[in-house]
């Protein structure tokens, strides 16, 4: 995920028109913002501004707002969270539709993670929204989800990237092979280069240099560091 | 462990010497011993055995140089031999050679080794690169910590020598107690039991049992197949079955923990005794600038194919004039020993056998020397050098496409020029299957003996296109290896995978000490051969081709002769069902340039009567069959002892002998009668 931002509760509300807007009409226009908000146009303009400086929109002069990859992103969230909240308070608590979507509006800017993903976990058992729900985008752990990025395989590492060993997940002789030359767990390897075909890899190992496939570099589970 | 050492005097050693490829144990061997080698094989198994003899003070020592491996895990036939030898324990001392510059690896091999309860002297050899690398080693620490001697050397430059035979000689009863490295509690309270187990069922006590029960703990088959041995099938399953129930319940496999263990203790040791400069100045050394450059995308193949052209060059300009020379020496000494022998009145018949055959017949072998000779050295360079393996990089992903390895290419571009060093060349190979399928494979490279063939037929029946027809014969060779190496691959060897692990080591000059030994044992070996199968297969010819008593050398009376008459409707629908083609086939056996000789005989016609000869006898079609046999056919008999002796097994050399007659004859059928059909040449 993208580095943090943290929103004010208007921008987030900007943002969360925004996306509806072009949802629904294909483009979102400072008047239509204003109109779907219930505010002047000219306290839009200056947020508008704002979410420019932090890179969630595009807009060109007198010309249609579009979102950025990281404001899409920021808008999904927040109107997840919409949804998540609306769910838990009109299907569990039985809150009426109305004042369930008026607070959800309140509630989402200062939902926290934790109480959030518990939400979508209750939701789940009891079967009250789908495996295809927007919350699973936001559910991962952060901290879990950068370990996974760097975990890899040896084979899809690029040449000049250096790793540690995590796991060799080859069996019988080939394991015992790998781990005799130095390639077991916590080994630095470094990835020095790929034969003329692109198989198989040098890379340098325990300070010397050591050859192999790449159908065996893909058994190597490695942690690129 | 020094169990069952021979009696021997007090003056009297024998020392091996054990470490990882690359770690400079053949240099060693080399300054410890000199010329003073003998190289055979170790019972039982294709692995070179290497003994020579060193003296120091009053002092003789029989040196043995196991097989490089890089642990006692025992797959390879090195290995096994290396590991076998090491635990029967007929030796006073084992010389544990060390790169110093590549403490980690090298040390998990010492590690074992000292677990195992080997006696050893740890030599810490190429100190000079661990000190260009900035790498200081304590040596009283790291003896210390390992509980062995500790020496430094430099065996490239002599550096040393004498300070290790001194140790060597003053450790020579050294019995240090076997290290321990401690493996956890959960794997270490297995050990206990497994050791008391052990103790129970008699296990033997020759063998230290801690090592055997990790051994059997991290599921060493060998060990397995020891253990089985010792106890029986139902104790061991008993063992086998406590520690497989223990691993269920481990947080990892047994086998992980034990090696990461080893590491972590080899960490420890390196952290306290060796100082080398922070990680960040590791500068870009040499070797991978070199590397950058010869396996680079685009230069690599390239670069691969013009080595491979200067070593073709080079064996085979230089060697062809040297040829020339001694097939002229064979020629003046026969002769002028045939004159000798009449005059002194020996008997035609005995002179025959002493000229023709012996002198004949060997010398046609012993013309292959210098080829051999020049081919190994450039063999040796290479190897040397390091550039070998970086070949073997470069072309693995053709050659295993072809179901081969990359280190396949040298033996098929060596067997060009000759196949007897083709065959020999692949022993560099490690898997048994890669070898087989190299060798069986290896005499369909058109060898330079083919070429003479080729040319007289080319010649008299094909003038305008006289080079298409031979630079075809060539292609049709490596199409067909192609092809055999493919099928091989399905039917012998079905799902046994090879692999590519191995080390690039760094770039080195070669030593030309080391060079011109590596080349003489290559030569040796040929003519071991040359005097041994070789001779008696000439001789067993020549003797068909003098009986019945009284018959022509050679002559359709003569049991070749009639043999050929016998065996010629064989290739009849071949397109050349002559006895004179079928004799000249089977005394091409002998050696392929043979072919073009006896042809000459048989037609009773000189050179220029050969060309008539066989104007009036081959048509062109026919005569393209005939070459197709005689590039496919049954190598000729260097070939096949080179085969038996590499391969240990008449297995092999009869299926390489068989498989390629059948193969020559459908392919020479094919083209006959396809051409017959079209009208092509007849």
């Amino acid at each position: 995920m993208e580095a943090k931002i943290t929103l004010s509760e208007s921008m987030e509300d900007y943002l969360e028109a925004i996306f509806n807007l072009i949802k629904k009409n294909g483009s979102a226009r400072v008047t239509d913002i204003a109109n779907s908000l219930g505010i002047a146009a000219s306290s839009v303009n200056q947020g508008l501004k704002k979410l420019n400086q932090q890179g969630l929109i595009k807009q060109q002069k007198y010309g249609p707002i579009k979102l950025t990859q990281s404001g899409v992103q920021a808008a999904e969230k927040v109107n997840c969270k919409h949804q998540i909240l609306y769910l838990f308070l009109h299907k569990t608590l039985g809150v009426k539709p109305e004042t369930a979507d008026q607070d959800a509006c309140s509630i989402e800017h200062v939902l926290s993670q934790e109480s959030f993903e518990k939400m979508v976990d209750y939701l789940i058992k009891n079967n009250y929204i789908e495996e295809q729900s927007c919350a699973f985008k936001f559910m991962e752990n952060e901290e879990e989800e950068k370990m996974a990025a760097k975990e890899l395989m040896l084979a899809s590492m690029s040449v000049g990237s250096k790793a540690e060993v995590l796991k060799i997940e080859s069996k019988g002789r080939l394991k015992r092979k790998l781990m005799d030359m130095g390639l077991n767990r916590g080994a630095r390897v470094e990835v020095k280069g790929k034969a003329p075909m692109g198989d198989p890899i040098e890379i340098k190992v325990r300070g010397y240099s050591l050859s192999l496939r790449q159908d065996e570099a893909a058994e190597i589970l490695v942690k690129e560091v | 462990m020094a169990l069952n050492k021979r009696e021997r005097k007090n003056t009297e050693l024998k020392v091996a010497l054990a470490g990882n490829p690359n770690s400079g144990k053949t240099t060693m061997f080399n300054e410890l011993t000199g010329s003073r080698q003998h190289v055979g094989n170790w019972p039982g198994v294709t692995v070179e055995k290497k003994t020579g003899r060193a003296f120091y003070q009053d002092y003789s020592l029989e040196v043995i140089d196991l097989p490089g491996t890089y642990s006692l895990g025992a797959y390879s036939e090195d290995e096994v031999v290396a590991r076998d030898f090491l635990t029967a324990g007929d030796y006073d001392v084992v010389l544990n050679i060390i790169n110093s510059a590549n403490l980690d690896r090298n040390l998990y091999f010492t590690v074992q080794l000292l677990e195992m309860g080997v006696d050893l002297i740890a030599v810490l050899n190429m100190a000079d690169e661990a000190e260009k690398k900035g790498i200081k080693i304590d040596k009283n620490k790291l003896s210390q910590m390992l509980g062995t001697p500790v020496v430094e050397t430099v065996a490239s430059r002599g550096r040393g020598i004498d300070n290790l035979l001194e140790q060597t000689v003053q450790n020579r009863n050294l019995t240090e107690a076997s290290l321990k490295i401690d493996y956890g509690s959960e794997v270490e309270d297995l050990i206990s039991e497994v050791v008391e187990m052990l103790k129970q069922y008699d296990f033997s006590q020759q063998i230290n049992q801690r090592w055997a029960a990790v051994k059997l703990i991290e599921h060493d088959p060998e060990a397995v197949k020891l253990l089985e041995r010792e106890v029986g099938a139902s104790k061991a399953k008993k063992i086998k079955s406590l520690i497989a129930e223990r691993e269920l319940k481990a947080e990892d496999d047994f086998d992980n923990i034990i090696i990461d263990k080893k590491y972590e203790f080899i960490n420890k040791i390196i952290e306290e005794s060796v100082k080398r400069p922070a990680a960040d100045a590791e500068l870009e050394n040499v070797s991978d600038k070199i590397d950058a450059v010869v396996t680079n995308k685009y230069l690599g193949i390239p670069i691969f194919m013009a080595v491979m052209w200067a070593i073709f060059k080079f064996t085979f300009t230089l060697g062809d004039p040297l040829i020339g020379y001694i097939e002229t020496f064979f020629e003046i000494a026969g002769g002028w020993i045939g004159t000798q022998l009449l005059e002194i009145g020996v008997a035609p018949l005995i002179s025959s056998f002493i000229t023709d055959g012996i002198i004949g017949g060997v010398g046609s072998v012993l013309v292959f020397i210098p080829n051999i000779f020049l081919l190994f050295l450039a063999i040796g360079v290479l190897e040397d050098s390091g550039y070998m393996s970086r070949a073997a990089y470069v072309m693995d992903k053709v050659m295993s496409k072809l179901g081969l390895h990359g280190k396949s290419f040298i033996p098929m571009i060596v067997g060009f020029g000759c196949n007897v060093p083709g065959v020999m060349a692949t022993r560099t190979l490690d898997s048994k299957r890669d070898r087989i399928i190299s060798i069986l494979i290896n005499p369909l490279m058109s060898c330079s003996a083919r070429l003479p063939v080729y040319v007289v037929f080319a010649g008299a029946l094909f003038s305008s296109h006289a080079s298409t027809v031979v630079f075809s014969l060539y292609i049709m060779g490596i199409v067909m290896a192609v092809i055999m190496a493919g099928i091989f691959n399905k039917i012998l060897f079905k799902g046994e995978r090879s692999h590519f692990v191995m080390e690039l080591p760094p770039y080195r000059f070669p030593t030309l000490k080391g060079v011109i030994i590596h080349m003489w044992e290559k030569v040796g070996a040929f003519l071991k051969k040359a005097g041994t199968i070789i001779f008696s297969v000439v001789v067993l010819i020549w003797v068909l081709a003098n009986l019945p008593l009284g018959v022509e050398y050679a002559s359709a009376e003569s049991f070749i002769g009639q043999f050929g008459q016998l065996v010629a409707p064989i290739f009849a629908p071949l397109g050349f069902g002559s006895w004179q083609a079928a004799s000249s086939l089977v005394f091409g056996i002998l050696a392929k340039e043979v072919v073009v000789g006896t042809l000459g005989v048989v037609y009773a016609a000189g050179e220029g009567g050969l060309r008539t000869a066989l104007l009036a006898n081959f048509t062109p079609l026919a005569a393209y069959s005939f070459l197709t046999m005689v590039l496919l056919y049954t190598p000729c008999i260097a070939t096949l002892g080179a085969i038996k002796s590499e391969t240990q097994s008449w297995k092999w050399t009869l299926i390489t002998a068989s498989y390629l007659f059948v193969l020559a004859w459908i392919t020479a059928f094919v083209i006959y009668q396809g051409g017959m059909l079209l009208g092509i040449g007849v």
